[in-house]
């Protein structure tokens, strides 16, 4: 069988390691527009901070390719995909004849306004690559979600007087909500990063180079602007090919990750997908899920039926030595939720558990008998019990119940990790 | 090779600590609790067990080698354990949040994730050990007995809840 996978990010690599896994026979090519191994874009906030050397961001090497059997066509462009003729043409003009396609096509960051010398975006290799080379020293970042943060955090220590510009009137919005948002925003302030919320950038000023940021309140001048405002998904080919695109402007996928055109399947950065707590399409652009996606993909595409659980969300950000992370959705989201049929008419009763203790902080949101969302900050172990509880839905009632019967907690000694959660209020 | 796994028995843990201050003196020539890859919970219920040793199990399907974004945690095929591989890592703790055990720790001297190996497929913990608390045993005499131990488990709870 013949497999072209368009896209080398985590992805596009997942679904061609499980292929090779599953089938050692399959033909498999990776066609993409970097020339490099696969690299995590997670990890470049800590190269622009200098605490990982260049070649510390790469996670595999080239020769990884060639053990596993893999033809790459790096540093080419896939321009078109011809459905009826199943081809894939590149844009030097070669065709490949593929049984079976994967779209791996990932996002690339969302960037307003005219590219002036010193303004960057976050999202290759090479934009880390750039914004290092740039060595300016005053830095506005734009958008405050947890790539902002750690993008303002790695500029600070490289020496920039930064300032953060956010739309929302928090920080980290799909993360925390305000209370927590505040205290990072503390952490942020305490260093001298000023944090501007409820914010709109209007127009970068400056001639062929940036000299600051005009928002709807305040010019800040600078001489290094940085977007930060989230990513959209790659959809270029698939739309050329006539797929359809979801709601949320990613490519519209089923349970087995196949598009609406038969035998070509979609994964990563670039699709839509269902959230495992709600079921709803959004974009869920993490690592670990495009990981999973990828597999799950090349499941399907050499004929093992796998249905894909649902995507799952966790930010986990290090902001001066605070760890600060959350996984679910925040109260503010959940009160947003009135039009989400799986949960509508559940609302009357979100109920909040929360606690603050020697500068570690958490709260758990409950919505009716679940646990929908999770904030920490400082406060890593334990955690992770929360997190599956909250995917499986367990019920907060019944947990009670066990937490309050000595007998029956010896016989789940695992619950003793979690009970001191749900003590407070 | 055979497929092994450490399995626990919180009813013979005495709490003495020998199995952690082993597992950081193998690994990092120190006696630390505090780089120790397995652990004792203390917890403070009223019932009987209150040391209960907690240790990776080497899950199947992992979500610290999931979530992990440098792909720094697979498995060693040789004894089966899931590896962190310490010059990938870059300290960042999302597979020490995801872990839903607490099997995943981080190394607060190296600044990496660190889990339980196997010692490489001959533990040292379960040498230590003075109570046979530990025991690595070949994955289907663990299924057996843990399954006579379920039952036994099962009908002290009838007991507790039936009295």
């Amino acid at each position: 069988m013949k497999v072209v996978i368009v896209g080398n990010g985590i992805a596009g690599f997942s679904a061609a390691l499980t292929l090779r896994r599953l089938s050692e026979q399959c033909d498999i090519t990776m066609v993409a527009s970097e020339t490099i191994p696969l690299y995590s874009a997670c990890v470049l906030p800590d190269y622009i901070a200098g605490k990982i050397p260049r070649e510390h961001t790469f996670v595999k090497t080239d020769l990884d390719y060639q053990h596993l059997g893999i033809h790459t066509l790096f540093g080419r462009e896939a321009t078109e995909v011809d459905r009826s003729e199943k081809t894939v043409i590149l844009d030097n003009g070669r065709t490949l004849p593929f049984d079976r396609l994967i779209l791996a096509t990932g996002s690339d960051a969302i960037v307003f306004g005219e590219r002036k010398k010193g303004v960057f975006k976050l999202k290759n290799l090479n934009d880390a690559d750039d914004i290092l080379e740039h060595k300016g020293s005053r830095a506005v970042v734009i958008g405050a979600g947890a790539i902002g943060i750690e993008i303002a955090v790695a500029l600070y220590s490289q020496g920039y007087k930064v300032t953060m510009v956010e739309m929302m009137d928090q920080i980290l919005p799909l993360g925390l909500d305000q209370k927590g948002a505040g205290k990072v925003r503390g952490m942020l302030e305490e260093r001298g990063i000023a944090v501007f919320n409820g914010e709109r950038a209007i127009r970068t000023l400056g001639g062929e180079r940036v000299e600051g940021l005009a928002t709807d309140k305040r010019e800040v001048g600078c001489d290094t602007l940085i977007w930060a405002v989230g990513m959209r998904p790659r959809l270029e080919l698939a739309k050329q090919a006539g797929i359809a695109i979801g709601e949320r402007g990613g490519i519209r996928v089923d349970a087995h990750m196949e598009t609406s055109a038969q035998g070509i399947y979609a994964c990563g950065d670039c699709v839509e997908s269902s959230d495992i707590l709600t079921g709803e399409s959004y974009l869920n652009l993490f690592w670990h899920n495009a990981n999973r996606q990828g597999a799950v993909a090349a499941r399907n595409c050499i004929g093992q039926p796998t249905a894909y659980p649902g995507s799952q969300n966790i930010v986990n950000v290090d902001v001066f030595g605070n760890q600060v992370a959350a996984f679910g959705f925040t109260a503010e989201a959940v009160n947003r939720f009135q039009d989400i049929p799986p949960l509508r008419g559940k609302l009357v009763d979100l109920s909040i558990i929360e606690h603050e203790q020697d500068g570690s902080y958490y709260r758990l949101v409950i919505m009716g008998d679940r646990c929908l969302g999770g904030q920490f900050i400082n406060i890593t172990r334990d955690i992770g019990m929360l997190w599956s509880i909250m995917v499986k839905g367990t019920s907060i009632a019944g947990l009670r119940e066990m937490f309050a019967n000595e007998a029956l907690m010896d016989r789940r000694p695992w619950l003793h990790r979690i009970r001191p959660f749900f003590k407070t209020n | 090779m055979e497929e092994k796994a450490l399995v626990l028995y919180p009813e013979r843990c005495t709490g003495c600590h020998a199995c952690e201050m082993v597992c950081s003196l193998v690994h990092d020539g120190e006696s630390n609790l505090g780089l120790s890859r397995i652990g004792i919970m203390k917890t403070n219920g009223g019932g009987t067990n209150e040391n209960i040793p907690v240790v990776c199990q080497q899950c199947h399907d992992p979500i610290c080698a999931d979530v992990c974004v440098m792909g720094a945690i697979s498995r060693d095929n040789e004894t089966g354990a899931l590896v962190v591989k310490e010059d990938l890592c870059v300290g960042c703790k999302t597979c020490v949040i995801a872990c839903p055990l607490g099997g995943v720790l981080y190394h607060y001297i190296k600044g990496c994730a660190m889990k339980c190996d196997l010692c490489g497929g001959d533990p040292e913990c379960v040498k230590v050990c003075l109570y046979d608390a530990i025991e690595f045993l070949p994955m289907d005499e663990w299924g057996i007995k843990t399954r006579l131990k379920g039952a036994e488990n099962l009908g002290r709870i009838f007991e507790v809840v039936y009295r």
